[in-house]
C-alpha cells in the first residue's frame, strides 16, 4: 500500500479535540415533573438498555474516530503498492468460447463486469482504451480519461461467432514497445491464448473448466455412385471427462424437416471422424444438431448447404462435330459438369466458324471477326509460352505437348487477355470480351494438328467452358468461420454479388471474387449473374469447443478494481457519520 | 385573576344562583345526610327494638302487619365543610385553578349557611381559613385564599387526614382538591376520613403537562417536590409508557372512589372552573 499524499496524515491530529469534546460531560436539559414516581415504571423498563446507554457515548466516540480516520485515509489517496498508474488498453476477448455459460452467466458478461470494475478504479489522470479481439483486434473506444465513454464502450461489446486468433494480438506487439507507459490487459478465458508469445500482455482470466460438446468439422455431399443418396461426414469433440451419449438430428429444408437421427457416443477429447449415408434429401440447406444442453450452443449446430449440380450446357457449331461433341460427353457422363445441348446452351463450341453466342470457345479461327481483328497468314515453328501461369484455362494441361499447328498471325482486339503466346507475341490462347459477350480463342487448326486425338482436347474444352461460366470454383457445403471463399463469377472485373446472411431481408452488395473472412455462423446466400449458392458457416474450432483453460494462469499484475479506495473510504466515513447522526437524533429528539 | 376581583365574585354569585335553582328551595341547613335520626323527612322503616322512641312506632303498619315498625327520618343538620387544598409544589401550575374551585364551593357553602374550614395540605395541614360561618365572612375567606401560597415539599395525604381528624372531632364533609399524585397513595387517607364518618368528595385537578409527555430526547428529570434527579432518553415508547402510567393512576383513583362511594370529579386546568362547579351542581351536589 502506498499513499500519494501522506502529508494528510497530519489531519489525524484532529482526533485530539474530537476525543476531548466527547469526554466533556454534557448534561442534558433538566425538566421538572410533577409525577416523578410514575416515571419509575419507565425507569424499570429502561434497565434492559442501561448497558447500551452507558456505552452509547463510547460508541459515538468510536464512530467519529473511525469516520475521521476514513476521511484522512481517503485524503492520502492510498493505492495497492505495485499497481503502476499507467494507461490501460483493455482488450476483451469476445470470441465464440466467451459465450459459454459459466456459473450462471456467460464468460463475456464476466469479462465486461471485470473491465467495468477496472475502469471504475481509474484515477482522473489515467487514460484507457477498450478493444475486442477474436479473429482480429477491433478498437471500441479511443484512449480517454472518461470512465463513462469507456463503460459505454464495454457495454456495447457484442458476442462474436469467430474463434480466437492469438496472432491477432501480434499487431499490438510493435505498439507495445512504444507504449511504455501503457499496460495491455487481455480479459479472456485464455483458450488459444499464447502467453509466452505475448508476454507484454497481462491476461486476466475469466471462466472455469466447463463441459461441452461440438462439431469440429462437418460436410455433406451427394454420392457419386448414387446421386439420390447423401453422405455426411462429421467430427466431434468433447470436454467432458466421461463418454456422453447423444443424438445428431439431421434436418433438411427451411421447415427443418427431420431426415435422420444418428445416435452417437462422444468420447472425451477429439473424436474420430464418422461418415454416414442418408437416403433422402437433396440440394438445399441442411442442419446437423447435437441434441444436448451444454456450455456452448454455437458449436452444437452444423449449417450445411448442398450445392445443386449445374452443368454447363454447350452447343457445337462446326462442320465436323464428332470430336467436339464427344469432348463434351466425356464430362457429361462422368462428373456431370458439362452437358451437350443444341438448344438453350450457355456456351457455343465452334471450330472454324464465328459464333454469335454470349460465351464461345473458338478453335481454328481463319477469318477476321470481332474476336480476332486482322487474321494473317499461318505461322510455323510455333513455340508456346505461357503468359499467365496457373490460369484456369490451362488447368491440368501440358502446354508443351499441345501442337499449335495451323496457328495464324492475329491482331488482338481490344480488351483481350493473352494466356499463351508465341515468342513473337502471337496470341495462341486468349480471352476476348465485348460487353456481356466473351470468348476463348484457341489459335490452331485442330484437324491439321490432330489435336482431336490429344488427351488435352476435352480438358481444354472443359476448362474453357467452366471458366467462361464462372464455374471453376465449387463451394463446399460448410466452411469454418474466418475462412474466405472464392465467389463463382462469369463477368470478371465488374461482377457484383448480393450476399444474404441468415434470414436477413437486406442483402449487401459485394464486389470482387472473394467473400470473407466469414464472421457469422449460419447460412450465407450468394447471388450473382452466375447463379445462386448457399454456404454454411460454422465455428469448427477445437480450442473454442473444448473450452480448455485449465492450464491457463492469470498473469495480470496488481490491478485496482472496483470503486477507487479513496471513494470507498469516503463512503465509509459518510456511513459512520450517518450512524452517529441517528444516535445523536435519538439522544436529542428521541 | 384575583379571587377578590368583582368579576370573579360575580361569577361565584352566578354559581350560587344556579345552586339554588338546581338543588331547589332554601339551602339553609338542608345538607342531606346518610345518617338516620330525628328529622322531618321520611327515610325508611326499621323493626322496633327495645330503647327505640315509642313515638316513632307506625301504628298503621302494626294494625296491618301485627308487628312493631318504627319510622326513620333523615337527619338534617348543619355540616362543616372541610376543604383540603393541596398546596404542595406539584400544584404550582394548578394552584390558582384549585383555589378558584375552593372559592366557588366555599362561596356557595357560606351562602347556604354551612360552616367552612379551609386547610392547605402538604406534609402537614396549615390553616388557610379558620371555621367560618355566614355570608358576611365570604370576602374574608376569599382574601385568605388569595394570599395562600404553596408550601412544603411533598404531599402526605394520610398524615394530613389524621391531622384533620385529630383537630376536628365533628364529622362533616371533606372536599379534597388535589392532583392526587401522592407517591404514598391516596387510599389510606381517604379510608381514614371515611372511617371518621366524614362525607368525602374529591376534585382531581391536573394540567395537560401531567397527562401528556411532551419531553423528547435526553433529559434529566427532576421531581418537583422531592428534587430527585434521573437521566433518561425519552423516545415515543417511553412517552407512551408514562402516559399509560398516568391513565392507570387516574383509573385507580376513579375505581377506588367508585367502590367507596366517594364523589369524584376529575378535570384539567384547560376547563373553566365554573363549568366544573356547574357540572357538580347539575349532578345533584357533592354526592357520590
Amino acid at each position: 500500500m502506498i499513499f500519494l499524499y501522506p502529508v494528510y496524515f497530519l489531519a489525524l491530529l484532529g482526533l485530539l479535540p474530537l476525543i476531548a469534546v466527547y469526554f466533556l460531560k454534557v448534561r442534558p436539559g433538566r425538566k421538572s415533573v410533577t409525577a416523578f414516581f410514575l416515571w419509575q415504571a419507565v425507569f424499570d423498563q429502561k434497565k434492559n438498555t442501561a448497558l447500551f446507554n452507558r456505552l452509547r457515548d463510547i460508541l459515538s466516540l468510536l464512530l467519529m474516530i473511525l469516520a475521521l480516520v476514513a476521511v484522512v485515509l481517503a485524503m492520502t489517496a492510498p493505492e495497492i503498492a505495485s499497481d503502476q498508474r499507467k494507461d490501460l488498453l483493455l482488450i476483451l476477448d469476445n470470441s465464440a468460447s466467451m459465450n459459454a455459460r459459466d456459473n450462471g452467466g456467460t464468460r463475456l458478461a464476466v469479462a465486461k463486469k471485470t473491465a467495468s470494475d477496472i475502469i471504475r478504479s481509474l484515477d482522473a489522470n489515467q487514460q484507457a482504451a477498450v478493444a475486442t479481439v477474436s479473429m482480429d483486434v477491433q478498437y471500441q473506444s479511443h484512449f480517454t480519461t472518461s470512465p463513462k465513454a469507456l463503460i459505454d464502450a464495454v457495454r456495447g461489446i457484442e458476442q462474436s461467432d469467430c474463434p480466437f486468433r492469438s496472432e491477432a494480438l501480434d499487431t499490438l506487439a510493435a505498439g507495445a514497445i512504444s507504449m511504455d507507459s501503457c499496460r495491455i490487459i487481455l480479459i479472456s478465458d485464455g483458450c488459444s491464448f499464447n502467453a509466452d508469445a505475448n508476454d507484454y500482455i497481462e491476461l486476466v482470466k475469466v471462466g472455469s473448466d466447463q463441459g461441452n460438446i461440438g462439431f469440429l468439422t462437418c460436410d455433406l455431399r451427394m454420392l457419386q455412385s448414387n446421386p439420390v443418396k447423401v453422405g455426411i461426414y462429421y467430427k466431434l469433440a468433447s470436454s467432458f471427462d466421461e463418454d456422453i451419449e447423444t443424438d445428431i438430428i439431421i434436418t433438411y429444408g427451411p421447415d427443418n424437416r427431420i431426415i435422420k437421427v444418428i445416435p452417437v457416443t462422444v468420447r472425451p477429447g477429439i473424436n474420430k471422424p464418422e461418415v454416414y449415408t442418408i437416403d433422402a434429401g437433396g440440394p438445399g440447406q441442411w442442419k446437423a444438431s447435437l441434441d444436448i444442453q451444454d456450455s456452448l450452443a454455437i458449436d452444437n449446430i452444423a449449417f450445411l448447404a448442398l450445392q445443386p449440380k449445374r452443368p454447363v450446357k454447350i452447343r457445337v457449331e462446326s462442320e465436323h462435330k464428332f470430336f467436339l461433341v464427344n469432348s463434351i460427353l466425356a464430362f457429361a457422363q462422368t462428373s456431370g459438369d458439362l452437358e451437350y445441348s443444341q438448344e438453350d446452351a450457355d456456351v457455343v463450341l465452334s471450330n472454324g466458324l464465328i459464333p454469335q453466342a454470349e460465351q464461345s470457345i473458338i478453335f481454328g479461327i481463319k477469318e477476321s471477326s470481332g474476336w480476332c481483328g486482322q487474321v494473317g497468314k499461318e505461322i510455323n515453328n510455333v513455340i508456346a509460352k505461357i503468359k499467365i501461369e496457373d490460369h484456369p484455362v490451362l488447368s491440368n494441361c501440358d502446354i508443351d505437348s499441345m501442337p499449335f499447328i495451323g496457328a495464324r498471325d492475329i491482331n488482338l482486339p481490344e480488351d483481350s487477355l493473352v494466356i499463351v503466346e508465341t515468342s513473337e507475341h502471337v496470341p495462341l490462347i486468349y480471352r476476348v470480351r465485348h460487353g456481356q459477350r466473351a470468348a476463348i480463342v484457341i489459335n490452331m487448326d485442330t484437324v491439321e494438328s490432330e489435336f482431336y486425338y490429344s488427351a488435352w482436347f476435352p480438358v481444354v474444352v472443359y476448362n474453357c467452358a467452366r471458366y467462361l461460366m464462372g464455374r471453376l470454383d465449387t463451394i463446399a457445403s460448410a466452411c469454418p468461420i474466418g475462412d474466405s471463399i472464392s465467389i463463382p463469377t462469369a463477368q470478371y472485373g465488374n461482377e457484383t454479388t448480393a450476399v444474404t446472411i441468415g434470414h436477413s431481408n437486406e442483402p449487401f452488395q459485394l464486389s470482387g471474387y472473394s467473400y470473407g473472412p466469414i464472421r457469422k455462423a449460419g447460412f450465407h446466400t450468394l447471388e450473382n449473374s452466375s447463379g445462386k449458392w448457399s454456404l454454411g458457416a460454422n465455428l469448427f474450432a477445437s480450442t473454442e469447443t473444448l473450452l480448455d483453460n485449465k492450464d491457463v494462469t492469470d498473469t495480470s499484475k496488481a490491478l485496482n478494481r472496483g470503486r477507487p479506495l479513496p471513494a470507498t473510504l469516503a463512503i465509509l466515513a459518510l456511513l459512520l457519520l450517518l450512524i452517529e447522526c441517528v444516535l445523536y437524533h435519538r439522544r436529542k429528539v428521541g | 385573576m384575583l379571587l377578590t376581583d368583582p368579576v370573579f365574585i360575580r361569577r361565584l354569585e352566578s354559581l350560587y344562583l344556579l345552586a339554588r335553582k338546581v338543588l331547589g328551595g332554601t339551602l339553609q341547613a338542608d345538607r342531606k345526610s346518610t345518617r338516620k335520626g330525628a328529622g322531618i323527612s321520611f327515610a325508611d322503616y326499621s323493626e322496633y327494638s327495645i330503647g327505640d322512641d315509642h313515638r316513632a312506632i307506625d301504628w298503621r303498619v302494626y294494625a296491618r302487619l301485627d308487628s312493631l315498625m318504627i319510622k326513620l327520618f333523615e337527619v338534617e343538620e348543619d355540616v362543616i365543610i372541610y376543604f383540603l387544598l393541596d398546596s404542595s409544589k406539584s400544584m404550582d401550575s394548578k394552584f390558582l385553578y384549585a383555589r378558584q374551585l375552593v372559592a366557588a364551593l366555599a362561596y356557595i357553602a357560606l351562602h347556604s349557611m354551612d360552616k367552612v374550614v379551609i386547610y392547605g395540605m402538604a406534609e402537614e395541614l396549615i390553616s388557610v381559613t379558620k371555621p367560618t360561618l355566614g355570608r358576611g365572612k365570604t370576602l374574608g375567606v376569599l382574601q385568605n385564599l388569595e394570599v395562600a401560597k404553596p408550601f412544603g415539599v411533598d404531599t402526605d395525604f394520610a398524615t394530613a387526614s389524621r391531622q384533620l381528624c385529630r383537630w376536628h372531632k365533628k364529622r362533616g364533609m371533606v372536599i379534597a382538591v388535589s392532583d392526587f399524585f401522592f407517591p404514598g397513595g391516596f387510599e389510606d387517607g381517604l379510608k381514614f376520613l371515611q372511617w371518621n364518618n366524614h362525607d368525602l368528595f374529591c376534585i382531581q385537578v391536573q394540567d395537560s403537562e401531567d397527562r401528556k409527555c411532551r419531553l423528547k430526547g435526553d433529559v434529566e428529570l427532576q421531581c418537583i417536590e422531592s428534587g430527585k434527579l434521573r437521566q433518561l432518553t425519552i423516545t415515543n415508547s417511553e412517552a407512551r409508557a408514562y402516559e399509560q402510567a398516568v391513565i392507570d393512576w387516574n383509573g385507580r383513583l376513579s375505581g377506588f372512589c367508585g367502590a367507596q362511594g366517594i364523589g369524584l370529579v376529575s378535570t384539567t386546568t384547560d376547563v373553566p372552573f365554573d363549568r366544573i362547579i356547574q357540572s357538580i351542581l347539575r349532578r345533584g351536589g357533592l354526592v357520590s
